[in-house]
């Protein structure tokens, strides 16, 4: 075996997983850790809505809209209202989940060791494809995702993908 | 002492520094997180309280600690 795969399988993944542990233990709220302790997961939970995505969502629908409208000339306000209509029905086939929970007002993700980060949304349950670009113990990936959500929410949702 | 921690599939390097002197140690963590950032790690300074960490762009070596860690990507 070579040295990454010592670190993945062998006796040193065991020291890893460890240390990753302790590292997360420091970095937990007390509620945090008595889930963490209860459930093998963590919660964190978000507030507000999260205004310069869903401003960008309008933008995406608005802008193309604009385009094909002249001001005095019903024929175009008429093509920018159909445009802005096609817009609206293909947005919400395929960006609806994103945007929901932009508008959302409060969201509490759920980290667990194994899976990616699952997000509570109105009684819905919410799943991402999401990975690291590097192999980490399951302690250090709950921690990289605490750290994602709680301080840049809108990077890992730019980022992950909705799993529909 | 501060810390810099770069987590990794051995859970974490740290490296220690003393904030308020500009030796060897510092210059190395300095060194390791503008690496770490220009190659698409992040860095965060983990607050007290839950959702009161920051995210930082730039060395801040008045932090206590600083974690690196890989960006993420869509699967």
């Amino acid at each position: 075996m070579d040295a990454f795969a010592d670190h993945r399988f062998g006796p040193l993944a065991d020291q890893a997983a460890r240390k990753a542990e302790a590292l997360l233990l420091e970095h937990l709220s007390p509620e945090q850790l008595r889930s963490y302790r209860e459930k093998g997961s963590i919660s964190v939970v978000r507030r507000g809505v999260l205004w310069p995505m869903v401003g960008k969502y309008a933008a995406v629908l608005l802008l193309p809209a604009l385009g094909f409208w002249l001001p005095g000339s019903a024929a175009g306000a008429a093509v920018a209202l159909l445009m802005l209509l096609i817009f609206l029905l293909v947005f919400l086939s395929i960006g609806a989940p994103s945007l929901r929970i932009a508008c959302s007002r409060r969201r509490t993700w759920e980290i667990g060791a194994r899976e990616s980060p699952k997000l509570e949304l109105g009684g819905q349950e919410v799943r991402f494809c999401v990975r690291f670009d590097m192999d980490m113990p399951s302690a250090d990936r709950m921690l990289a995702y605490k750290n994602i959500l709680e301080s840049d929410e809108p990077y890992f949702l730019r980022r992950a993908n909705v799993r529909l | 002492m501060a810390v810099l921690r770069i987590l990794n599939i051995r859970g974490d390097d740290a490296i220690e520094y003393d904030p308020a002197l500009e030796d060897e140690r510092l210059r190395r963590a300095r060194e390791t997180f503008e690496a770490k950032v220009g190659k698409g790690y992040l860095a965060f300074v983990p607050g007290d309280g839950v959702g009161d960490g920051t995210q930082i762009r730039r060395f801040d070596r008045t932090a206590q600690e600083i974690i690196l860690q890989p960006a993420i990507s869509g699967g």
